[in-house]
């Protein structure tokens, strides 16, 4: 079967749009020697901080442009998964050993696990962030406003790994311009370089809160939904791994084949994968022992809801005809070198 | 003289019929077989007649699903029926799920959601309502079978039926035999 990866569509239309803005490449020559003065300065890239055991709701940083009610939401979600007593049977435990690569399967390696892969929450509306695009041979930073996040329905999207998608975008548009090294984007008052898929950016959309796609309609921080959306959170982590050398940047899904081992009503859709080890496993392999909080606090209803959603996970599993699932190479790819940009010159593209 | 007698005799038989049909009538009204306030269910252009509770083929030239029992009859078996007859027009949604996965592959799509969720109202219902357990039986059953339905509440049908059913292996594995191979290959997966 040859399967064609793809990225999520509005990502693509987003970024295609961003890039095709970015092909005209001229410059607002605003001042005399066509440069200008960024409104945050440029800083040289930081060393990357240890991972400590801090909460995961600390440890993400949320985008000003967030509103409040999403930040308190997935702040108690992650809770849920801070206050984790990590019960789970051998077989769950054993499940997210192979799928993650870790020895141990508890809450502390698990939000570890999280924690490399997911630093920075933005808004679904990328038009509301500026982007730079680091030329470094020429010392220079092209600087613009992001494109508008798609033409599809913003209502229906969920969330999306951006960091996996830039970085991506990045490597294809240096075909055609190699003097771009890398993107930056500012996050509040940061210069964000995605250097890698690892760089942690998560956009999450008005399908993770808004009340028509909650479990619980009454209350949107309900256990029922805050494990909705703790599946998604790590299904996404799950984008950042890969590399090119195996072709596995992103874990990017598939179309669904046609060939009768996928729900019908998928076929034809990017929304499959064809390894055992993708961001579909990673997701149903994380909720499955969370489920087990709902024994106690969950109603009969949601916890068929959450059962429906696991097995919507498992069911974008393309079983493999001889019985051997593949298993795709998780090893980070080693991205752009990052270069101290502190005294580039900045210039508006347009 | 004989007259009066008479007139008592006829009027003594009237007192007892009236009786017999005041009695008849709280039987019928406490059976909930005579409401006489019928609401609408939702009707949308791909409504489609559900044969599981009506026993028959529709007649096309007939409205009758119009005034199809509402929820809150009174009568706990047409409640039941009703809420059979609803959730399985909206277990029938694959389009939504075919475009919803397509606008956001990340996320569980709302139709599936609510599919679930009216299966959990089914569930529910059944645990108030033991005596109807062939009509919920027949209801898991068809669904499980059913390839209009969604296939992620197909599967849930067929673990809801095998647990009501209390079958044993040798009929479960019957019952599997009969269901499409993804349901078959995603029921045994979460088993």
């Amino acid at each position: 079967m040859k399967a064609l990866r793809t990225l999520p569509l509005a990502t693509v239309l987003s970024l295609c749009a961003l890039f095709l803005t970015l092909s005209c490449g001229s410059a607002d020559r605003t001042s005399g020697d066509g440069t200008t003065n960024p409104d945050l300065p440029f800083t040289a890239i930081a060393p990357a901080i240890p991972l400590t055991s801090v909460p995961l709701q600390d440890y993400l940083v949320y985008s000003n442009a967030l509103s409040s009610d999403y930040i308190d939401t997935l702040r108690s979600d992650l809770a849920v998964f801070d206050n984790w007593n990590g019960a789970m049977t051998g077989a769950e435990k054993a499940t997210l050993q192979s799928l993650l690569g870790i020895q141990d399967a508890t809450p502390s390696t698990l939000s570890m696990w999280f924690k490399e892969r997911m630093k920075y929450i933005v808004a679904n509306d990328l038009g509301l962030y500026k982007l730079g695009l680091v030329f470094g041979s020429q010392k220079q930073v092209g600087l613009q406003v992001l494109g508008s996040s798609s033409n599809t329905d913003p209502a229906n999207t969920g969330g999306g790994n951006m960091g996996s998608a830039i970085y991506l975008t990045t490597l294809d548009e240096q075909k055609s311009r190699p003097e771009l090294s890398y993107l930056i984007l500012r996050i509040n008052d940061e210069w964000v370089p995605v250097l890698s898929p690892r760089a942690g950016l998560m956009r999450v959309g008005p399908a993770l809160f808004s009340n028509e796609f909650q479990i619980n309609h009454t209350n949107i921080q309900a256990l029922s939904n805050s494990l909705q959306r703790l599946e998604v959170l790590f299904h996404e982590a799950r984008h950042s791994d890969g590399n090119r050398a195996a072709n596995s940047v992103g874990f990017s899904h598939i179309n669904c084949p046609n060939d009768g081992s996928v729900p019908a009503e998928l076929v034809g859709v990017p929304a499959c994968d064809d390894t055992v080890n993708g961001a579909y496993s990673v997701g149903a392999a994380v909720l499955k022992p969370l489920l087990h909080l709902c024994d106690a606090h969950c109603t009969a209803q949601e916890q068929t809801i959450l059962r429906g959603i696991y097995l919507d996970r498992l069911s974008r599993v393309i079983p493999a005809a001889n019985g051997t699932m593949k298993t795709l190479d998780p090893t980070p790819e080693t991205g752009f070198n990052g270069i101290d940009i502190s005294t580039f010159q900045a210039f508006n593209l347009r | 003289m004989r007259r009066p007698v008479f007139v008592g005799a006829m009027l003594l038989i009237a007192l007892i019929a009236v009786i017999y049909g005041k009695i008849h009538l709280d039987s019928l009204i406490k059976e909930g077989r005579l409401e006489t306030s019928i609401a609408k269910v939702p009707v949308g252009d791909d409504y489609k007649q559900n044969t599981i509770d009506l026993g028959v083929q529709p007649d096309p030239n007939q409205t009758q699903l119009q005034d199809a029992p509402p929820h809150a009859t009174g009568s706990a078996h047409q409640d039941v029926m009703a809420a059979l007859v609803e959730a399985r027009q909206s277990f029938k949604n694959k389009e939504a799920v075919t475009s919803e996965a397509a606008a956001d592959p990340h996320q569980t799509p709302n139709a599936v959601i609510h599919s679930a969720e009216k299966l959990g109202e089914i569930v529910t219902l059944e645990q108030a309502h033991p005596e109807y357990s062939p009509e919920f039986q027949a209801f898991y059953l068809e669904c499980a079978k059913d390839p209009d339905v969604i296939t992620v509440t197909r599967v849930q049908c067929v673990e809801k039926y095998v647990k009501s059913k209390k079958l044993n292996a040798s009929e479960e594995t019957q019952l599997l035999s009969e269901v499409d191979p993804v349901v078959k290959r995603l029921y045994l997966q979460i088993k």
